[in-house]
């Protein structure tokens, strides 16, 4: 792979999707384990991060989606239910194929963008079903109307009013709130400049998240702005314009009179008595030219900086259009008396009760007390200020702070005053802020801490951003386990395997040593030598098979997917366990297992485990129990599947049987309930009626016992009629050394492995009988087949009939013994068996090769394929 | 370079990008009364907006791009104010 970052991700990909998979299948069980929610968030998560990195987008919109979904249900504005399950494992399933095909090809199938494009609409259900109402409404409690949201107050009165006009004349105006992540900065993203590409823009109102430190301690690199804007823009086109923060922001539609608002400094309403009666009266006619010639003439003599200014801007706007609100007339017309605009008048009632809760501008105490405090944090601005500034000050903010009901410290505020007469205003400053914020709807919590200092320095900071829970720097300074290709573990093995090939040289020339040049003290030296080199390279050997094996679990983490998905589509309850997942194995037979253990799962879900309603009816449990197990035993890695189902019937296996020619009648009636129970597992054989999607592919259980005896394993089923089946597959630990013997057939040398050989015998000629064509012998009252190594091999059978005996390697093949008969017998040695490949790979009867020490192939024999 | 400083004037140039945060958080911090001219910036990343906000006692000169005087200037002059 040519490109090193991607070559990383793919395994992390891999594994996030194995752990987000598996979360998902323990949230279905549990909706309410936490752990398991935000460990799939930040897998999910996570593998959005990273798939950023690539010409991946179809895979980063989708993990996107779902991340949306997951932080939802995080957040418990959604609820998981089975089926959103099974969407949310479609799109990791989609993730993964994707995942494979950008290790193939380095880039997304040409059809990634449609898939993609068909599972997120499927989501997006979800999402607007759901989520959509939950993080776009407003944050009122009890939000049956909308409401206006808060950041709106920030957006200056000329923009709210050229937005209140854009309204008016038929545009719809989206409010937008971007809360841009913190780091932001470090993928790329400039919020300002994304703002600058909302087109129609009409307002852009620019705060600070955390009150704002001094220069030195700024990180210049977090983002600590929000920004609110107003848009005629289409939501469309803001919505794809932030396609890849969806989180980021908020977007809803503006009403008009949540943008009415007064601006300007709050002081002594304005006499304006003449104009109050005179305007009550024509606003109760409906004469709205004249109301709106009589708010213009006094507009034009009022302060523009004053309340009474704003509420008559604010009347002129709203009689410009061409069907005025007399609600909200009212109101601004109460507002130009008071100085307060309380909302429309109607409502009025309705929406102080609620005032709490509404928006800051629909609460004129709220934006007074805003003014109020902007005003005081102005005045610490200013050069010079002295006490008695102060102590009106600490009066006013007191008060305020009493009245708005804003939970401050006692003697915060006291402290931070008196720090402000010695001249260090930054308390003041702080505590001022978090007034604001308070007023403006910021965090709560903000008050709560309110005797720690305000600004975190740097330093501080950035230490308990080290220690966030996701503790990455933590784990990443106990990192005690290295990913590494398996393709260099493999690549190791074989270096070894041809140090051992190689150090199996030395006694050949140890032999020469003696023989040729007739040193045999140089030979004894050469053998001592090889001893050391023979201990070092088993150990070596050892070492690298201890790496490459694998927990069994990697395979068992599949299957709870696997059983949940088909019991769901059978309409079974099945209760899976699964034990012993830490049992190791070489990793060959892990992956090569896979396959037949899936195979014989499905079975088990298919045929043997019924539906709840016959389990009932048989008097069991509903919920049908699958276990998977597995255990070491001695030199075996044992998997038991194991299920309280239905069990296999002897008498329809003989059934099927003969009726699928497998055996005939008179054969089958001499067998045991057990051995007819072991017909299944020969070819074509197959007892389902049905050829059902899940299992009976085609694929019976005889693959399964091919697959597993050419691994070295064997299988056995029992099973008892209506109460269950055990399947249990015994496998060898490791495959990649195999004690061979060599034996010797017309000139040449072969291996045969060492665990079909029984024994081996030296045979007189005369106790060889033939019966019809093939020839046997007794051996310890039992009869035994002969079969001779150069008929089966098709050599030229050179021996002469002069021998007197024959050599005979006794062999148990498929379970019956058989009688090989060989030109003779050679030593016995470990080889790491080469499996035959490339053009060789059809020939049968050969498991594969390996070199000798002297340089020779030796091919290893395939007994139950030769047979 | 789009950012250019010059004594206690910091020249903003065409685009201005994130990596030039730390310089010009740097000529923040070292100048008392900084003066920025905006005039030929064309667009300038949010980190340094953030930057300029922050800076106590500064003077701006407006910039000429109209997003920027439009929407981003009245956040700078709102925290003009000196210290």
């Amino acid at each position: 792979m040519s490109n090193p970052l991607l070559a990383t991700f793919i395994p992390e990909a891999r594994d996030l999707i194995q752990i987000s998979a598996a979360g998902l299948l323990k949230l279905e069980k549990q909706p309410d384990n936490s752990d398991a929610v935000n460990e799939v968030f930040r897998a999910v998560h996570t593998l959005k991060g990273s798939s950023g990195l690539f010409e991946a987008a179809a895979l980063t919109r989708l993990v996107h989606a779902a991340e949306d979904l997951l932080g939802a249900i995080r957040s418990e504005s959604l609820e998981l239910d089975s089926d959103l399950v099974d969407k949310l494992l479609d799109s990791l399933d989609m993730a993964s194929t994707w995942i494979d095909h950008l290790e193939r090809h380095e880039k997304m199938p040409p059809d990634a963008d449609a898939l993609s494009s068909g599972l997120l609409r499927e989501l997006r259900r979800y999402a607007t079903a759901d989520v959509a109402p939950a993080s776009h409404a407003p944050k009122a409690n009890d939000a049956v109307d909308r409401s206006a949201p808060d950041w709106l107050a920030g957006i200056e009165e000329g923009d709210r009013l050229a937005a209140f006009s854009a309204i008016a004349s038929g545009a719809k105006v989206i409010g937008l709130f971007y809360r841009p992540a913190e780091g932001c900065f470090f993928n790329g993203d400039d919020p300002l400049n994304l703002i600058r590409q909302i087109p129609e823009l009409i307002a852009v109102g620019i705060s600070e998240r955390a009150p704002r430190a001094p220069l030195a301690e700024i990180d210049p690199y977090l983002c600590n702005v929000d920004i609110g804007v107003l848009s005629a823009a289409p939501l469309d086109e803001i919505d794809h314009l932030f396609r890849y923060m969806p989180e980021q922001i908020e977007t809803l539609t503006i009403e008009p009179e949540w943008l009415v608002g007064l601006a300007g400094a709050p002081g002594e309403p304005e006499p304006i008595g003449d104009f109050s009666t005179e305007a009550e009266h024509l606003l109760e006619t409906e004469d709205f030219d004249g109301l709106r010639k009589s708010a213009s003439r006094l507009y034009d003599l009022a302060d523009r900086t004053s309340v009474l200014a704003s509420a008559l801007r604010w009347l002129i706007a709203v009689l410009d259009q061409p069907q005025p609100d007399c609600a909200i007339l009212g109101g601004l017309l109460d507002a130009a008396a008071s100085g307060v605009y309380s909302g429309p008048r109607h409502g009025r009632s309705t929406r102080e009760t609620g005032a709490e809760n509404s928006a800051p501008l629909m609460n004129p105490n709220r934006l007074a007390a805003q003014s109020i405090i902007s005003a005081q944090r102005r005045i610490l601005d200013l050069p010079d200020f002295g006490p008695e500034r102060l102590a009106s000050m600490a009066t006013i903010v007191g008060n305020l702070c009493e009245a708005m009901d804003i939970p401050i410290a006692g003697g915060e505020l006291e402290g931070a005053i008196a720090a402000a007469g010695r001249g260090d205003v930054s308390h003041l400053r702080a505590a001022l802020e978090r007034i604001d914020r308070h007023l403006t709807g910021g965090p709560a919590a903000a008050m709560a801490k309110s005797d720690a200092p305000e600004q975190i320095p740097l330093a501080q900071a950035a230490a308990s951003r080290a220690a966030a829970p996701d503790g990455a720097p933590e784990a990443a300074a106990q990192i005690r386990t290295l990913k590494v290709d398996t393709a260099k573990v493999d690549d190791l093995l074989n270096l070894a395997g041809e140090l051992v090939v190689s150090k199996n040289s030395l006694p050949f020339l140890a032999k020469r040593a003696e023989e040729v040049y007739g040193s045999r003290e140089m030979a004894r030296e050469i053998r001592d030598r090889y001893a050391v080199i023979h201990r070092l390279a088993q150990e070596i050997q050892g070492a690298i098979m201890a790496v490459r094996m694998l927990p069994v679990s990697e395979i068992f983490d599949r299957y709870p997917r696997v059983v949940r998905d088909m019991a769901r589509k059978l309409g079974k309850r099945i209760e899976l366990t699964v034990d012993g997942g830490d049992t190791a194995a070489d990793k060959t037979i892990i992956e090569a297992i896979n396959d037949p253990l899936l195979h014989v799962l499905r079975n088990s879900i298919d045929h043997g485990l019924e539906t709840p309603e016959q389990r009932i009816a048989a008097g069991k449990t509903p919920e049908g129990r699958l276990s998977l197990r597995a255990f070491r035993e001695s030199d075996q890695v044992v998997i038991e599947i194991e299920d309280n189902g239905a069990g296999v019937d002897p008498v329809a296996v003989r059934a099927a049987a003969i009726n699928k020619d497998v055996i005939d009648a008179e054969s089958a009636a001499l067998l045991s309930d057990q051995e007819t129970i072991n017909l299944i597992f020969r070819p074509g054989f197959s007892t389902a009626k049905v050829v059902s999607d899940l299992s009976g592919r085609g694929v019976g259980m005889d693959v399964v016992r091919t697959t597993v005896e050419k691994l070295g394993g064997s299988v056995a089923l029992t099973s008892r009629v209506g109460e269950g089946t055990t399947i249990r597959m015994s496998l060898p630990l490791s495959m990649a050394v195999t004690r061979v013997m060599m034996v010797e057939a017309a000139g040449a040398l072969y291996g045969v492995p060492m665990d079909v050989i029984v024994e081996t015998v030296r045979l007189p000629r005369e106790r060889i009988h033939a019966i019809k064509n093939g020839e046997t012998f007794v051996l310890r009252d039992m009869v035994i087949p002969l079969a001779r190594m150069t008929r089966l091999l098709r050599l030229p059978d050179e021996r002469s009939e002069a021998a007197d005996s024959e050599a005979v390697l006794v062999c148990r093949v498929n379970g019956n013994p058989v009688g090989l008969v060989i030109d003779d017998f050679h030593e016995d040695m470990d080889v790491i068996l080469k499996p035959l490949d490339g053009i060789l790979t059809g020939i049968r009867g050969f498991a594969g090769t390996t070199l000798l020490g002297d340089g020779r192939v030796l091919l290893v024999l395939n007994l139950k394929e030769l047979l | 370079m789009s950012l250019r400083f010059v004594r206690n004037t910091v020249y903003f140039e065409e685009c201005c990008v994130v990596d030039e945060a730390l310089d010009l958080a740097e000529f923040l911090r070292r100048t008392k009364a900084p003066k920025i001219v905006l005039s030929d910036c064309a667009s300038a990343h949010t980190a340094l907006i953030q930057l300029l906000a922050a800076a106590p006692g500064k003077k701006i000169t407006p910039p000429k791009d109209a997003f920027l005087a439009r929407f981003v200037m009245p956040y700078l002059s709102e925290c003009a104010g000196a210290r």
